[in-house]
């Protein structure tokens, strides 16, 4: 029976298993130590680990590769019977890059010399990731011809992961490629303008036009023929045309990915791989050029997660990751989740931090969560397993309380109880990505983004506020929702209708420009009773630029909310708290529970009939906090960072710093 | 200097995070863009500010410039004066001429370096790099001249009796080949080393592990901070002897053998190798001869 992809992990021969595990990888490891370090991830909690499987590391000689034949400790075949021998399951994730603290990302250095393979930045130099403990010129995404590179690795590989591969062996999911984020250099003029890339991106103009005339039309250009047409290298910024032409290499970054990772869809599926869900890692951002809706819907992946590193004082950006996942994935997964760190370009995590943070996600509404690194080894620091086998007694005391935990709340049952969304607008990323200039250079660049911007004139788009709006807009928003303890996930204009019309409210930006597909979703969401606020602006023109039909029949007054079938939109310049909470009121829609600090977030889970309330101090001091809710109730602890969960609480709790604990809500 | 292939591991957790927690701050702090496009003022930005009024006249000299808008602004760490276009070419052209594969530090150094000649740019305070707080260019030069082709370097940082914080770096023919901390070393012999007088016994457990230590510093938290902190390098070197002096700081020197040599602070034989004399052209620090010459420790 193949392996279906539910929100709440994957169903394995009828049962669903959450995606829950840890990150070994066997080649760093004594493999005479193997077996003993598997039965600390078991002892753990874990029923599921997870590994890259290094191209560079297996082959010897182009073409030529080995598993164990020369060194034990590449013996992959025999690293996943001992995890089937003690009923673990595995998660693998074969490349081609896998970063994994490599100095070569896991490619043979033949590849990485390469010059044809080579990313092209602005000026046709290579672009340089300096890392660790060297450097490389990355490859390029749109080379064809590196793929056909790691075919033969794959080819390889192939025999030992069906062998593994359920319903034969342990082998329920495979990652393809990792972090696919123009390594780490998503501006969108600082690359690519490799041959290849240009020529992907020529043939993405001639898809989206067809014909040049209507290309020509919308640049006011004269171009005779697709091939012909030149990539913009910086912003340009004087007329519409101007910005059409870096609006479509804007939309073409985002196509190279899903182009990229769709061609190795293929490959894994023609070596016989397509029996088990594949499914991809995004880093961090959620911005353009990382589109997880489009690449879940068009790449033939089964489902993308984010990665996720944060300390305490940061785990609401973890939080705000699993909101999104929430309403952008069909699987909400974290496929990388910092336990322990690298050692370098970002500070060490203690107890704190992982006890902080390692629900943050969950809380936001991630469904499963890969720990990465369980096992220590080189190039890594602070995992609760150490290389040797041992471990370490807080972070394993806390690794087995999180298992206890997750396993205690019937996880696989439950769901984020949201009452709201945010939703961001996509088209004023692309807006805003596209005045970028090129110039970020390495992981890190140099300049803060509000510096290397230009400034989109608003004239250009007909806009009457500045789209430096739309942000005050949105945080303005958050911080409603949060001081007014509701519940909340994240979104943005790729959000299907089927989810949208989860929410008794929405607060949606717009700028300069909307999807029509998406006008008309908000608008059917609307018409089916949901309550929409809206702004800064209700933009006059769809992507096309031409009229936005979605609203055009109906007339806006400033501040005042206008009905539309069951439900009411408000449009407002500039958000208003007052005439928001009137609005939302008037939907009866009230908070199922209230927090009396306003600085504290909140999300309520169910659970099998059960209530669970997450609530996150992200304040540095302690905050003591009265619990509201409509008739009697206590809260009974199910999570604190302390050893001790406490006793009964009625409405009254604290929250050490940074703290998230978790109780569930009894009425009595 | 940083082969790398370099193994990096047993960190303990704890003592690592307080070294990285010296070291990202100084990375992040305050600074003041202006950007001009071929010397006409366009935009001026502090990190925490935001915008500011644009000078109006044309710049005629960028360094002078720099340097005066970080007398005008106290408020922020740095001033950089840069042309966004010709800058982003210039580093397009200086990363095309990358050996790719090099050690980082090399690469480090070679960024630093062509970046600074760069046409329109120009940073203040001027100063050499510092990376990850370290000044590299003199490690570097300490490494290749100084050191014999196996050792390793031994730091330990001491609050009161605990060990604070501890770095064993090993090198084979002038390269880091290894980074790890005393967690790599068997605790039963690591648990003696209480303060920092101990710290013979730490040497001689690292000298048992891994090569035989070449020189080790052994300083008091208060003044790694410090050190760690200091932006210059003059006042590094300041740091580095007057905490020796006032015996807050030991500095051990198995191999090199006389006092004061040490990657961080060259003084004596360690400044005539930042000046280029060889090792084993200084009669401070070339190996002892069977012929009676006298060997280091004479002097």
């Amino acid at each position: 029976m193949p392996i279906k992809v539910r929100y709440n992990g994957l169903e394995v021969d009828g049962n669903l298993v959450p995606l829950v595990s840890g990150a070994a990888h066997y080649w760093r490891l004594d493999p005479e130590k193997w077996g003993a370090i598997l039965d600390k991830v078991k002892g753990l909690g874990f029923h599921i680990v997870e590994s890259y499987v290094p191209w560079a590391i297996h082959e010897t000689a182009p073409g030529e590769f080995d598993f164990g034949r020369l060194d034990p400790a590449r013996n992959l075949d025999r690293f996943l019977t001992l995890a089937e021998e003690r009923g673990l399951k595995v998660i693998l994730r074969p490349g081609p890059q896998i970063n994994a603290e490599l100095p070569d990302f896991g490619y043979p250095r033949r590849i990485l010399e390469e010059p044809r393979f080579w990313s092209r930045d602005s000026f046709g130099g290579p672009c340089i990731l300096s890392h660790m403990t060297t450097q490389f010129a990355v490859p390029s995404y749109a080379s064809e011809e590196l793929i056909n590179e790691f075919e033969p690795f794959l080819a390889a590989l192939s025999p030992i992961l069906q062998k593994h591969m359920h319903p034969h062996g342990g082998l329920i999911a495979l990652q393809v490629d990792n972090e696919a984020a123009y390594f780490f250099r998503p501006g969108t003029y600082d690359n690519d303008y490799s041959e290849p890339s240009l020529a992907l991106y020529r043939h993405f103009l001639e898809m989206k036009y067809r014909q040049v005339k209507a290309l020509n039309d919308a640049y006011g250009a004269s171009e005779t023929q697709f091939s012909g047409v030149e990539a913009p290298r910086k912003p340009a910024l004087g007329s519409l045309g101007d910005l059409r032409r870096c609006l479509d290499w804007t939309e073409y970054k985002e196509y190279q990915l899903l182009w990229f990772l769709s061609k190795l869809v293929s490959l894994f599926k023609a070596k016989g791989l397509g029996n088990v869900p594949l499914f991809h890692n995004n880093f961090s951002p959620t911005e353009t050029p990382f589109n997880l809706a489009d690449v879940e819907k068009d790449s033939g992946l089964d489902f993308c997660g984010i990665d996720s590193y944060r300390h305490a004082e940061s785990s609401g950006e973890s939080l705000d990751q699993g909101r999104y996942l929430a309403t952008a994935s069909v699987l909400p997964y974290v496929p990388e989740y910092g336990a322990g760190v690298w050692p370098f370009d970002i500070r060490t995590r203690d107890v704190h931090d992982h006890s902080a943070n390692m629900l943050a996600a969950l809380m936001g509404g991630a469904r499963g969560i890969n720990f990465y690194m369980l096992v220590e080894r080189e190039r890594w620091v602070g995992s609760p397993i150490s290389a040797g086998g041992q471990e370490r007694p807080e972070l394993a005391a806390l690794f087995r309380r999180f298992n206890e935990f997750f396993n205690g709340q019937e996880w696989p049952k439950s769901s984020p109880q949201n009452a709201a969304v945010l939703l961001d607008s996509r088209e004023a990323q692309v807006l805003e990505a596209a005045c970028l200039r090129p110039g970020q250079f390495g992981e890190r660049g140099f300049f803060p983004p509000e510096l290397w911007r230009l400034q989109l004139p608003k004239e250009l788009l007909g806009s009457a506020t500045e789209l430096a709006e739309l942000r005050r807009f949105r945080e303005s928003g958050r911080t409603w929702l949060r001081e007014n303890s509701f519940s909340y996930a994240l979104g943005d204009s790729s959000i299907g209708t089927d989810k949208l019309k989860k929410y008794a409210f929405a607060f949606a930006t717009a700028w300069g420009s909307m999807d029509e597909a998406y006008g008309r979703r908000l608008r059917s969401y609307v018409e089916s009773g949901g309550y929409l606020v809206l702004g800064p602006e209700l933009p006059r023109k769809n992507t096309r630029f031409e009229k936005l039909k979605a609203f055009e029949d109906l007339t806006f007054e400033a501040g005042k909310p206008v009905s539309l079938g069951d439900g009411k939109l408000l449009v407002l310049p500039a958000f208003d708290p007052k005439a928001v909470a009137s609005f939302i009121r008037k939907g009866r829609v009230i908070p199922e529970v209230t927090l009396s600090d306003a600085s504290l977030d909140l999300a309520l889970h169910k659970s099998g009939g059960r209530t669970i309330l997450f609530v996150r101090n992200p304040n540095a001091d302690e905050r003591p906090c009265t619990v509201g809710r409509e008739g009697k109730f206590v809260l009974k602890p199910l999570w604190s960072s302390g050893k001790f969960l406490g006793a009964v609480e009625e409405r009254e709790v604290r929250l050490a710093p940074h703290e998230i604990k978790v109780w569930e809500v009894i009425p009595c | 200097m940083l082969s790398p292939g370099a193994r990096i591991d047993h960190l303990n957790a704890e003592q690592w995070r307080r070294l990285t927690g010296l070291v990202y701050p100084l990375e992040n702090g305050r600074k003041l863009f202006l950007l001009h496009e071929a010397g006409v003022p366009v935009r001026l930005f502090d990190t925490v500010a935001g915008d500011l009024a644009v000078p109006k006249d044309r710049i005629k000299d960028f360094q002078a410039c720099a340097d005066a808008l970080r007398l005008q602004n106290a408020q922020v760490e740095e001033v950089w004066v840069l042309d966004p276009e010709a800058f982003a070419k210039k580093m397009s052209e200086i990363q095309a001429q990358t050996a790719f594969g090099t050690e980082l530090d090399v690469y480090a150094l070679f960024d630093f370096d062509e970046r600074m000649k760069i046409s329109g740019y120009a940073v203040s305070p001027r100063r050499d790099l510092l990376w990850r707080g370290i000044p590299l260019r003199r490690v570097q030069r300490f490494v290749e001249k100084m050191l014999p082709d196996s050792c390793s370097y031994v730091l330990g940082v001491f609050d009161g009796d605990l060990l604070w914080a501890s770095l064993i770096v090993g090198f084979e023919g002038r390269k880091i080949v290894s980074i790890t901390t005393t967690d790599a070393l068997p605790a039963e012999d690591v648990k003696d080393v209480v303060g920092r007088d101990q710290h013979p016994f730490l040497l001689s457990v690292v000298a048992n592990t891994f090569g035989r230590p070449a020189f080790g510093w052994f300083v008091e938290k208060a003044v790694f901070e410090a050190y760690m902190k200091a932006k210059d390098i003059d006042d590094k070197d300041e740091i580095f002897q007057r905490a020796i002096m006032e015996n807050q700081a030991t500095f051990d020197f198995s191999i090199l053998v006389d006092r004061g040599i040490t990657a961080f602070s060259p003084i004596n034989p360690g400044e005539a190798a930042v000046q280029g004399a060889d090792r084993e052209a200084n009669p401070r620090t070339r190996t002892p001869v069977a012929n009676g010459e006298p060997g280091p420790s004479a002097y």
